[in-house]
C-alpha cells in the first residue's frame, strides 16, 4: 500500500477561512483587553462631555436655534470616539506585527491584498462601531438623543470608521517606529478630529476658517453624523455623503495598492 | 539542608565606603531618568504644547460669541493656568509610572535594585527626575498660553513652588503606579480610569463649585484640586482658597507619599520576591 502525497487545498475565488480566520484575530486581538480598547474610550469621552457641559456652561447653552448644545455634542463626540478607536486598531495591529516579525503570519498565508486588507479594515470597523455604540448608550442614560435619520447614522458610522480604518493600515504600513504612529495620531488625526465641528457649528468660525473646515473631511463625518441625530447640518449633506465615498474608494485603492507592491513590507 | 547564609555568616555588615548620602549613585540614575524623557522629546515636550494649543483652541471657538462677554474671557482665563498645570501633572506621572513598568516588564530593573543605592534614594532620584520633567513640559505650554492671551503672571515664584510641589507630588504617585502595574493594560488602566478622570476634574476645566454632588466633594478632596487652584491664584493673582493652606496641603500630600514610597521601595514591594 503506497501513501499517497497530501493534494493540494482547492481554495477557490475567495479564501474563506483565511479572510474569517485572519478578521477573528483581529478582532480577539482588541476585545482581550476590552478595558484598553473599549471601555477606557468610553470613560474618556464621557469626561470631555461632562467637561464641555460644565465647562462651557452646557446645560443652558443652545445651537441652531433650540437644540440643546448636550444633544449637539453628543454625536461629535461619538464619532471622535469611534474613528479614534478604529484608527488606533489597524494601526496598532500592522505596526506591532511589522516590529516583533510576525507579520509574516499573515503575508505567508494564501491571502490575497483584497483579503488581507478586508480582515484588516473589518478589525478596525468592528472595534470602531463597538466603541461608538457603547458610548451613544452611555451618553444616553444621562441625556436623551434623538433618532432623526437611521440611514445618516449607519452611513456616517461604517463611512468613518471604515475611512480611518483604511488610513491606520495606511499608517501602519509606513511607519517604522512607534514614534512614527504616535506622531500621526497627535499632529494629524487627533487635531482634524478636535477641530471638525465636534464642539461647536463651524458657522460661528471666521470666513478664512470656515473655508478651511470644509476642507476637513473629518468635518463631513462628523455633519452628516449629527444630522442623524438632531435634523440639523453645517454642509450640504449630499457632498458629505459624496465625499465618504470618494475618499474611502481612493484610500481602499491606495491600501490594496500597498499590499500589492508590498510596499515596506515584502523585501 | 544547609541554612542560608546570614549576616553572621558573611561577617558584619560594612559601612558603606560614600557618606551617608550616596550622591553619585542617586544623582546618576536621576540624570538617566531625565535623560530617557528628553530623548523623546517630540512626544514628551512638542506633542503635549501642542495638545494644550489645541484645547485652546477648541474651548474658545466652543465659546462662540460669549467669549467677548465678560463671564466668557473668565472662562478662557479660568482654563488657561488650568491646561498648563494638567501638562505639568500629567507628564510628571507619566515619567515615573512608564519608566519603572518598563523596566520591569523589560526585566532590567535589577540594574537599578542591584547598585548600593538606599530606598530614600531611590525614590528621591525618581521623583525628582518626574518631577523636572514635568516642569520641562510645562514650560513650552505656558508660552504657548503666553503667546496666544495676555494672561499676567502676578507671583512667579508662588507658581512656581505649586507647580513644583505639585509634579513631585503626581511623580511620586507615578512610581506607586510603576510599582503596581506589572503589564501595560494595569498602567493604562490606571491612566484611564483613575488619573486623568481626578486630573480633568479637579479644578482643571471646572471650579469645584461648578460640579455636581458627589464630584464637588471629590475635587475638594483631592490635593490635586489644590495645587491646580494655588498655580491658577498666583498666575491670575486671585484663588478660591488662599496660599498658604494650599502649600500646605501640597507640601503634607508629598511628605506622606514619600513616606509611603520609600516604604514601599524599602520593602521591596512587587520588586523583590
Amino acid at each position: 500500500m503506497t501513501s499517497q502525497p497530501p493534494s493540494p487545498r482547492a481554495i477557490g475565488t475567495v479564501n474563506w477561512t483565511g479572510l474569517s480566520t485572519l478578521y477573528q484575530k483581529e478582532v480577539k486581538r482588541f476585545l482581550k483587553v476590552f478595558t484598553q480598547t473599549v471601555a477606557a474610550p468610553v470613560v474618556t469621552t464621557l469626561l470631555f462631555y461632562t467637561i464641555f457641559a460644565l465647562a462651557l456652561g452646557g446645560i443652558v447653552r443652545t445651537v441652531y436655534d433650540g437644540v440643546p448644545f448636550l444633544e449637539f455634542l453628543a454625536p461629535g463626540l461619538v464619532m471622535m470616539s469611534m474613528v479614534q478607536n478604529a484608527f488606533a486598531n489597524t494601526s496598532s495591529s500592522v505596526l506591532i506585527s511589522k516590529i516583533q516579525g510576525n507579520i509574516v503570519d499573515v503575508l505567508m498565508p494564501p491571502l490575497s491584498p483584497v483579503e488581507l486588507a478586508v480582515a484588516w479594515i473589518g478589525g478596525g470597523v468592528t472595534r470602531g462601531l463597538l466603541v461608538g455604540a457603547v458610548t451613544f448608550v452611555a451618553i444616553s442614560l444621562f441625556v436623551h438623543v434623538p433618532i432623526h435619520n437611521v440611514f445618516f447614522i449607519l452611513y456616517h458610522a461604517l463611512g468613518a470608521s471604515m475611512l480611518l480604518s483604511l488610513l491606520g493600515v495606511i499608517g501602519g504600513i509606513w511607519a517604522e517606529k512607534f514614534d512614527h504612529i504616535a506622531a500621526v495620531t497627535n499632529f494629524v488625526i487627533t487635531p482634524l478630529a478636535f477641530l471638525s465641528g465636534t464642539f461647536y457649528t463651524v458657522d460661528r468660525l471666521p470666513d478664512g476658517v470656515w473655508w478651511a473646515a470644509h476642507f476637513n473631511p473629518f468635518f463631513y463625518m462628523i455633519d452628516g453624523f449629527r444630522y442623524g441625530f438632531i435634523g440639523e447640518s453645517d454642509g450640504t449633506l449630499i457632498i458629505g455623503l459624496a465625499v465618504m465615498a470618494a475618499a474611502n474608494l481612493a484610500l481602499w485603492a491606495l491600501v490594496l495598492r500597498m499590499l500589492a507592491t508590498g510596499y515596506r513590507l515584502k523585501a | 539542608m544547609p541554612a542560608p547564609p546570614t549576616q553572621a555568616v558573611l561577617g558584619p555588615r560594612l559601612p558603606r565606603p560614600f557618606g551617608a548620602v550616596h550622591w553619585r549613585g542617586a544623582v546618576t540614575l536621576a540624570r538617566r531618568e531625565l535623560w530617557r524623557f528628553l530623548k523623546e522629546w517630540p512626544e514628551t515636550v512638542i506633542a503635549p504644547a501642542f495638545s494644550t494649543v489645541l484645547y485652546i483652541v477648541v474651548f474658545v471657538l466652543a465659546l462662540g460669541p460669549d467669549r467677548d462677554h465678560p463671564d466668557g474671557a473668565g472662562v478662557v482665563a479660568f482654563i488657561l493656568p488650568g491646561l498648563v498645570m494638567f501638562a505639568v501633572l500629567l507628564r510628571s506621572v507619566e515619567t515615573t509610572a512608564f519608566s519603572l513598568s518598563f523596566d520591569r516588564i523589560e526585566g532590567i530593573l535589577p540594574d537599578v535594585l542591584m547598585p548600593p543605592l538606599a530606598p530614600s534614594e531611590l525614590t528621591c532620584a525618581y521623583a525628582v527626575a518626574g518631577a523636572v520633567s514635568g516642569l520641562i513640559t510645562g514650560l513650552p505650554c505656558l508660552l504657548a498660553v503666553w503667546v496666544i492671551f495676555d494672561l499676567p503672571m502676578a507671583q512667579p515664584v508662588l507658581a512656581l513652588g505649586f507647580a513644583g510641589l505639585g509634579a513631585l507630588m503626581m511623580a511620586m504617585v507615578g512610581i506607586i503606579v510603576g510599582l503596581w502595574a506589572h503589564k501595560w493594560d494595569r498602567v493604562e488602566a490606571a491612566f484611564a480610569f483613575m488619573l486623568v478622570p481626578l486630573l480633568f476634574l479637579s479644578g482643571t476645566f471646572v471650579p469645584a463649585e461648578a460640579l455636581p454632588s458627589p464630584l464637588d466633594w471629590i475635587a475638594q478632596a483631592n490635593p490635586m484640586f489644590y495645587v491646580i487652584d494655588g498655580f491658577r491664584g498666583a498666575m491670575l493673582g486671585q484663588s478660591t482658597t488662599p496660599a498658604p493652606l494650599g502649600l500646605a496641603v501640597a507640601a503634607a500630600t508629598c511628605a506622606v507619599l514619600a513616606g509611603v514610597t520609600g516604604r514601599l521601595i524599602g520593602r521591596g514591594w512587587r520588586l523583590k520576591p
